[in-house]
């Protein structure tokens, strides 16, 4: 008499995966169980701001249609001037906001008057594509208070960075995730 | 008639009347959601490929909104300023490109979720309508295959569990050792390999680097080819004034950043780096022409402190901008005591830059950049021996990659690296405290080591007649061997002199002598074959940091007052001329194609012939 064997129905398949899913997902927790010590701490992608050459390659190379990468404004270090580097283009015509004299292709930088001869320029971020020329501007006659960063609540945190492998003063590093952000300071400016 | 199929829909059971409707809606909605699909897609591509066909007359890297209308626009306003049209057109142009720009991003953006959404609508809907077209056929059973498959799905369960216990095992091992340090030590390691394979034969054939003629030909680094102080032959100017401006072909009209590093020449440019503090230290490098002394380019950059860095204290005798640069006559580098690291094309664009930390060093980290090949050496000694803080380091030119780096177990030191060449290879000789040590260029590579150095060793190394020589400051001259291996300290030294031993200028050596010129102005001759001491005479001029040069029998020494004395140095010793720069200089100077390139404290001084010709005399 012959035995007869059972046929191996979607049940078993079922029964069988979620097995090898246990075992897969047991071996990983007791990994992490017993690494409790572990000390790597996350990480995320920064751009040195001292090692920024504003090549543009972040409003391009970044795998984000509209890049991560912003320019932020160290207020502690701008000058106020009337004249901003970072904001007209050279010999503008007039020291005014008309388009013919702005910089930013996207008219990301509002400037606003505060009392003679001083205004204040802020970035709208929504505006920004990260081209950094308002960057090159304040850093080749300004104090340099315009700056590039990877805002993180738009970066995608790939492993390998587009904008960090195509940067050419290799001004990309990882920080640590719990400060991410590497900020001009106030006495470092030059 | 009964057995006729049933046509009519009124006659059909309620189930399958249901199961129909569901059927035609669900291929009703695959169909308009596939059709929608194709519709937001073609929409999605035509947007990506529309741009303007001007763009096409824009540089590669133009940004996405550069038009050059607008850029033909603008440069005409720069040429009318007051055309009020123009700034109304361009105003109007500029609106347009920014609206359409961002017209464009928010179109792809809504396109992407719609060509999501319909996607899965239609996936989705042609799925329900296979699965309600008729029934399901239970199929019939095959014990044979059915049999296969259980062995197969068996053995797939093994393989998952294995894999799953080898994935656990991976995780456990990197979760106890993922610390920076070792994925760094991981990458380091696998950069080393790399940089191996790109020091070996196989970049020889590549060329990127320049040959043996060609860096005999230039002033390429500190103390010029081989960093030896030693230009074999040619006709170089005896007497000059740099007050008057006679026997000078130029003065840098620029005022360049402060720095004791030297000068180094590659064809028809000159490189110099400077830096100061305004507050924080702004390092530069400067560019010019050799012929006119035009100013080519200038790059700087600041310094990146790191996380928790001690603020920069500078020693003022020494400054920021003391390491002489290196060319390989593609590329400059420089390096400055802050420890930044920067790279330029012959055009000024700045190839790649490290920040090394700021070396620990008494006096101001001082010690200049060579290469080897394709590779960058960096000596970075600091602290003492028992720091493990001292470094030498081999940067791929091209790219900054570390293609290797050694751990020195030396203190800080103010000597440049040499490398020479000997019947069994070429060496990296390094002088520090307290081990002269050799290594293989290629890789770094640890071939012998001696242990006669003390504290301040600030005079590098040279070679010549087969010898080594490093100086002990005020103390000793070592002739060594350099064909040994391991410590050779009590075997390879080949002899010893104590007299008239400098404390900061390096020594120079041919044509069977070595000469050593102390900071006081005494200039001692010693026979390379035994250290015989020939003579020792007082070289009037004041103080010598400068390390003097040998341009074929005759000696040039630049004291701190900026006057040149010009002496015949073997066999006997007497005095050519004497010539003043005008400005204090504790520089080395190049000699290249004719021409003496000094650095003052204020100026770059070319001397010689000028661009047209002249050759001014004094």
């Amino acid at each position: 008499m012959s035995k007869e064997k059972k046929p191996f129905n979607r049940r078993d398949l079922l029964h069988g995966g979620l097995q090898g899913a246990c075992l897969l997902g047991l071996g990983g927790l007791s990994g992490a169980l017993l690494a409790g010590g572990g000390k790597a701490e996350s990480t995320v992608w920064q751009i040195d701001p001292y090692k920024c050459v504003a090549c543009g390659n972040c409003a391009t190379y970044c795998v984000l249609k509209e890049s991560a990468v912003k320019c932020v404004h160290a207020f502690a270090l701008c000058g106020y001037c009337d004249l901003c580097t970072g904001y007209f283009e050279p010999e503008p015509a007039e020291l005014d906001t008309g388009a013919e004299n702005q910089l930013c292709p996207t008219g990301a930088i509002q400037r606003t008057y505060i009392e003679d001869p001083y205004y204040e320029y802020t970035i709208d971020e929504a505006l920004c594509i990260g081209c950094g020329k308002c960057v090159k501007g304040c850093n080749a006659f300004g104090n340099g208070s315009l700056f590039l960063q990877v805002r993180h609540d738009r970066c995608l945190h790939c492993n390998e960075c587009s904008i960090a492998a195509a940067c050419p003063s290799q001004a990309f590093r990882r920080v640590p995730a719990s400060q991410p952000y590497l900020l001009k300071e106030a006495d470092h400016a030059g | 008639m009964a057995n006729e199929p049933n046509h009519n829909q009124k006659d059909w059971p309620p189930d399958e009347q249901g199961r129909r409707f569901w059927q035609r809606t669900a291929t009703a909605a695959a169909v308009t959601a596939g059709l929608f699909s194709l519709i937001v897609s073609a929409v999605l591509i035509v947007n990506f490929l529309r741009q303007s066909p001007s763009r096409q007359l824009l540089a590669e890297d133009a940004g996405a909104l550069d038009n050059p209308q607008l850029i033909e626009w603008r440069s005409q306003l720069h040429q009318d300023p007051h055309n009020e049209s123009l700034k109304q057109r361009i105003r109007g142009l500029d609106m347009q490109l920014r609206q359409d720009y961002f017209w464009r991003q928010g179109l792809n953006q809504r396109g992407g979720t719609l060509l999501l959404i319909g996607a899965a609508v239609f996936l989705i809907g042609l799925r329900l309508a296979e699965s309600l077209r008729q029934r399901r056929v239970e199929p019939g059973e095959s014990p044979l295959d059915a049999a296969g498959q259980r062995r197969f799905l068996s053995v797939g369960r093994w393989a998952v569990a294995a894999v799953g216990l080898v994935l656990a095992g991976s995780i456990l091992g990197l979760a106890l050792r993922s610390d920076e340090s070792t994925l760094e030590a991981a990458f380091a390691a696998l950069t080393l390999e790399a940089g191996a394979a790109v020091g070996g034969q196989a970049t020889l054939a590549g060329g990127d680097y320049p040959d043996w003629d060609q860096l005999q030909q230039n002033w390429p680094r500190f103390r010029g080819p081989g960093g030896l102080g030693v230009r074999a032959e040619g006709d170089y100017p005896l007497n000059w004034n740099g007050e008057s401006g006679a026997g000078i072909a130029w003065k840098s009209a620029e005022s360049i950043k402060p720095g004791n590093s030297s000068p180094i020449v590659w064809e028809d440019r000159v490189f110099i780096n400077g830096a100061d503090l305004c507050p924080d230290p702004n390092l530069a490098v400067y560019c010019f022409d050799a012929a006119s002394g035009e100013l080519l380019w200038q790059q700087s950059m600041r310094h990146s402190p790191a996380p928790g860095e001690d603020p920069l204290e500078i020693y003022e005798d020494t400054g920021l901008a003391a390491n002489t640069m290196v060319t390989d006559g593609r590329r400059a580098f420089a390096i400055f005591a802050t420890g930044d690291l920067v790279g330029y094309d012959f055009q000024g664009n700045r190839l790649w830059s490290k920040a090394l930390g700021v070396p620990d060093s008494v006096y101001g980290y001082a010690t200049s950049l060579i290469m080897y090949r394709n590779l960058l050496l960096v000596q970075l000694d600091q602290g003492e021996p028992d720091d493990d803080k001292s470094v030498l380091y081999a940067f791929e030119a091209q790219t900054g990659n570390v293609a290797w780096q050694k751990q020195r177990p030396v203190a800080g030191a103010w000597t440049t690296p040499i490398i020479i060449r000997t019947p069994a290879g070429e060496q990296c000789l390094t002088c520090s405290d307290p081990l002269v040590i050799s290594y293989d260029p290629a890789d770094g590579r640890e071939l012998w080591r001696a242990d006669l150095m003390g504290s301040d060793v600030a005079p590098s190394p040279i070679a010549a007649n087969g010898l080594v020589f490093v100086v002990q400051p005020y103390d000793s001259l070592y002739a060594i061997r350099p064909d040994g291996a391991g410590d050779v300290t009590k075997t390879h030294v080949a002899w010893k002199a104590e007299d008239g031993i400098p404390d900061i200028a390096s020594p120079v050596a041919a044509n069977g002598y070595i000469y050593l010129l102390d900071t006081g102005g005494y200039l001692t001759c010693y026979a390379l074959a035994d250290g015989k001491q020939q003579w020792q005479q007082e070289v009037p001029g004041g103080e010598f940091q400068s390390s003097p040069t040998l341009v074929g029998d005759r000696l040039y020494m630049l004291s701190r007052e900026g006057v040149m004395v010009i002496a015949q140095a073997a066999p006997s010793f007497s005095i050519l001329a004497r010539s003043p720069l005008g400005e204090i200089s504790v520089c080395s100077p190049a000699f290249c194609r004719g021409r003496i390139y000094i650095r003052g404290r204020q100026h770059l001084f070319c001397i010689g012939k000028s661009a047209e010709g002249e050759h001014a005399e004094p």
